[in-house]
C-alpha cells in the first residue's frame, strides 16, 4: 500500500531524529548564549579572526570576509552555527542514506521486504521522503534553539523568518548529501564502500569550497561551484534570504541523484 | 487442475559477473499446481539462485522464468502478491517485535491476517511479543513461516525452511505443508535435509554445480536400481568371496555379515555366496541420501532407474 514504507520509516526514525533535534537546539542556544553573549566578546573574537587567522583558515572555519558582519547576530549565527551544523548533519545524512537500502541489503532484510508486493522504486522514494521529513524535524530543533536564545539573551536579535530561511538552505544541502549517499549505496551495494565514498564526497566538497574561497581566483570559484556547500552561503542567506539560483541547483541535484538511486536500485541484483 | 505449470523455467542461466562460471546453468524445470516440490542440492548448487530469480531479487543472465505463467521480472509485483516467501538467511530488523513485523508486512500486503497469524503462532509455539534480537535461530524461522503463510498464498517458496527447527516443530511444519497441498496450493522448497524431503515432497529435483541432475517422484527415486544386501553366514567370510561378481560393489564385512551394494539381478551374488553356509539375507532399499550421493558420484555417474522392490528375502 502506498505510504506504508514512508510512515514506517518515520515511526522507526522519529526517536533518533528527536535526539538530534534536541542536540542541535542545545547547541544553538549554547553558541548564541555563551559565545555571542555580549558585544565586547564578539568584537574581540571578530578582531582576532580578522587579523590573526590566515585567509585560508578563516575560510576553512566559515568565517565571513566582512568583520562587521561577523559581529552582527546573523554573522555570528552563520559562523558559529550553520558552518558546523552543516558538517555535523552531513554525517547524519550519510548514516540516513545508508538506511535507505545499504543496511538492509547487507543484513539480508531487504530480501524479506522485497518479497512483499512492493516495487523497488517505492522503497527508495518513500524512505528518502521520510528521511527528508525527519531532517526537517531535526532542523526545526535548530530553529527552536535559535528562538529560545533570542528570548533568553536580549542582545541576540534574530528574526524567525531569518532562522527558518537559513535552516531551509541547510535542509537542502543536507538533503543533497542524503541523496548522494543513497545513489552511492545503490551503486556499490556494500555499506562500507558506500559510507567511505560518501564520506569522501562530503570531505572533498567541503575542502573544494574552502580552498576555492581561499584561492579567490576564477579557478577557485569554478572549483567551488562543484561543491554542494558552495550553494549554501549561510552568511548571504541570513542577510538576503534564499537565492533562487542556489535553491534551484540544490533541488535539481537532489532530484537527479534520487532518480539515479531509484534507477540503479531497480536494475541490479539485490544482495551479495 | 491447470495445465500451466505454477513455476516454469526455460534454459535459465545465471552468472555472477562476466566470465564467471554459471551459478545456474540452463535450468529447465516445471512445478505443477498442488504439489510439494523439493529442490535438493548441496551448498552452492544453485538452489538459492533459482529462488532469488523467481522472487525477482536477482535477474537471470539468459533464459526465462515464469510463475503462474507470468514473467518473474515483468510481473514481479503480481507474483509477490500471490507468493509466500522465506529466504534461507532469515534476517529481520532486530529491534522489532514479532507482532510489529507481522503488522508491517500485513500493511504492505494491504490485509488483516490477525486470525491466521494467531493460529500459526499458536501451532508453531511462537511468542510474537518478543523482539527479533531475543529470538533463537529456530524462532526466527518460525516467524519467517508465519510471515510466509499468513496471507494464505497460492505458492510457497521456502529456502531451507526447517534449518534450525526442533523435531516437534518440524512435524508441525510437515503438517502445514500437507495442508497447503490439500488446499490445492503449491510448495517449492529447497533443502539439503533429505529426510524432510522424503517425508513431505511429491517430486524432487536434484541440482549440482548449477545443473539439474534429475527430476523424479520421491517414490520412484526410492525404487532405484541398487539396494543394500546383507548376507549373514554361519562363520566369518572375506569380502573376496564376492570379488568380481557382476553387479556387486562396496563389499564390507562385519563379523559373519557381508554387506554389499547390489545392482541388477540377485543370481550372481547368490551363486557366489552359496559357497558358504548362508544363515540370513536382508535387503534394504537405499535411503534418499544414498540416492542423492549416487547422483553425485562423479566416477560412476549413475542414474537411478525404476527397479524391482525386494525386501527381507530369506
Amino acid at each position: 500500500m502506498n505510504g506504508v514504507i514512508f510512515s514506517e520509516t518515520l515511526r522507526r526514525g522519529w526517536r533518533s531524529a528527536l535526539y538530534w533535534a534536541i542536540g542541535i537546539a542545545v547547541y544553538a542556544v549554547y553558541v548564541l548564549m555563551i559565545f555571542g553573549s555580549d558585544d565586547a566578546t564578539r568584537a574581540q573574537m571578530a578582531d582576532l579572526m580578522a587579523t590573526k587567522l590566515p585567509g585560508f583558515m578563516g575560510a576553512m572555519f566559515g568565517i565571513p570576509d566582512d568583520v562587521n558582519f561577523l559581529m552582527s547576530n546573523e554573522g555570528f549565527l552563520s559562523f558559529g552555527y550553520f558552518t558546523y551544523i552543516s558538517l555535523l548533519l552531513s554525517v547524519w545524512a550519510v548514516l540516513a542514506g545508508l538506511n535507505i537500502t545499504a543496511n538492509d541489503e547487507e543484513s539480508g532484510v531487504m530480501n524479506m521486504l522485497l518479497a512483499q508486493p512492493v516495487p523497488r522504486w517505492r522503497v527508495v522514494a518513500e524512505r528518502l521522503a521520510a528521511q527528508l521529513v525527519l531532517l526537517a524535524g531535526i532542523l526545526a530543533g535548530g530553529v527552536a534553539g535559535i528562538m529560545v536564545a533570542t528570548q533568553l539573551n536580549p542582545t541576540v536579535d534574530i528574526a524567525l523568518g531569518t532562522a527558518i530561511a537559513g535552516n531551509i538552505g541547510l535542509w537542502q544541502v543536507v538533503g543533497v548529501v542524503l541523496a548522494a549517499t543513497t545513489v552511492l549505496a545503490a551503486l556499490f551495494k556494500r555499506r562500507g564502500t558506500a559510507a567511505a565514498v560518501a564520506g569522501g564526497f562530503v570531505a572533498a566538497s567541503f575542502l573544494l569550497n574552502t580552498l576555492g574561497a581561499a584561492a579567490g581566483s576564477s579557478v577557485g570559484d569554478a572549483l567551488r561551484n562543484v561543491s554542494v556547500f558552495y550553494h549554501f552561503d549561510s552568511a548571504d542567506v541570513l542577510q538576503n534570504g534564499l537565492a533562487l539560483g542556489s535553491v534551484s541547483v540544490l533541488v535539481v541535484a537532489f532530484l537527479a541523484l534520487s532518480f539515479g538511486a531509484v534507477k540503479l536500485f531497480e536494475r541490479r541484483d539485490i544482495g551479495g | 487442475m491447470t495445465t500451466v505449470p505454477i513455476i516454469q523455467t526455460q534454459a535459465l542461466t545465471k552468472r555472477y559477473g562476466k566470465g564467471a562460471p554459471p551459478a545456474l546453468d540452463n535450468l529447465t524445470l516445471a512445478v505443477n499446481q498442488g504439489e510439494i516440490f523439493g529442490y535438493l542440492g548441496p551448498n552452492g548448487a544453485g538452489k538459492s539462485t533459482t529462488i532469488r530469480i523467481l522472487m525477482d531479487l536477482i535477474r537471470s543472465t539468459s533464459g526465462s522464468a515464469t510463475v503462474f505463467g507470468l514473467d518473474a521480472q515483468a510481473a514481479a509485483l503480481d507474483i509477490r502478491q500471490r507468493v509466500g516467501f522465506m529466504p534461507g538467511d532469515m534476517s529481520l530488523w532486530s529491534g522489532y517485535t514479532g507482532r510489529e513485523l507481522v503488522s508491517y508486512f500485513s500493511k504492505l500486503r494491504g490485509g488483516d491476517y490477525s486470525a491466521r497469524v494467531r493460529d500459526l503462532s499458536n501451532r508453531l509455539d511462537l511468542d510474537l511479543s518478543k523482539r527479533v534480537r531475543e529470538y533463537s535461530t529456530g524462532n526466527k524461522r518460525k516467524l519467517g513461516l508465519v510471515l510466509a503463510l499468513m496471507h494464505e498464498p497460492e505458492l510457497l517458496i521456502l529456502d531451507e525452511p526447517t534449518s534450525g527447527l526442533d523435531p516437534l516443530v518440524q512435524q508441525t511444519f510437515n503438517e502445514l505443508m500437507r495442508e497447503q497441498r490439500a488446499a490445492g496450493r503449491t510448495v517449492f522448497l529447497s533443502s539439503h535435509v533429505l529426510s524432510e524431503v522424503q517425508a513431505i515432497c511429491d517430486r524432487v529435483a536434484i541440482l549440482r554445480g548449477g545443473q539439474l541432475k534429475a527430476v523424479e517422484t520421491v517414490e520412484k527415486l526410492t525404487h532405484t536400481d541398487f539396494r543394500w544386501v546383507t548376507v549373514t553366514f554361519n562363520a566369518p567370510v572375506s569380502p573376496s568371496l564376492v570379488a568380481g561378481v557382476s553387479g556387486v560393489d562396496d563389499a564390507t564385512v562385519n563379523g559373519n555379515a557381508l554387506r554389499v551394494r547390489l545392482s541388477g539381478d540377485f543370481d550372481p551374488l547368490l551363486r557366489a555366496a552359496s559357497a558358504s553356509y548362508i544363515v540370513n539375507i536382508h535387503v534394504a532399499e537405499p535411503t534418499l541420501e544414498e540416492i542423492f550421493l549416487a547422483y553425485y558420484d562423479n566416477s560412476a555417474d549413475r542414474k537411478p532407474q525404476p527397479a524391482l522392490n525386494h525386501n527381507h528375502a530369506h
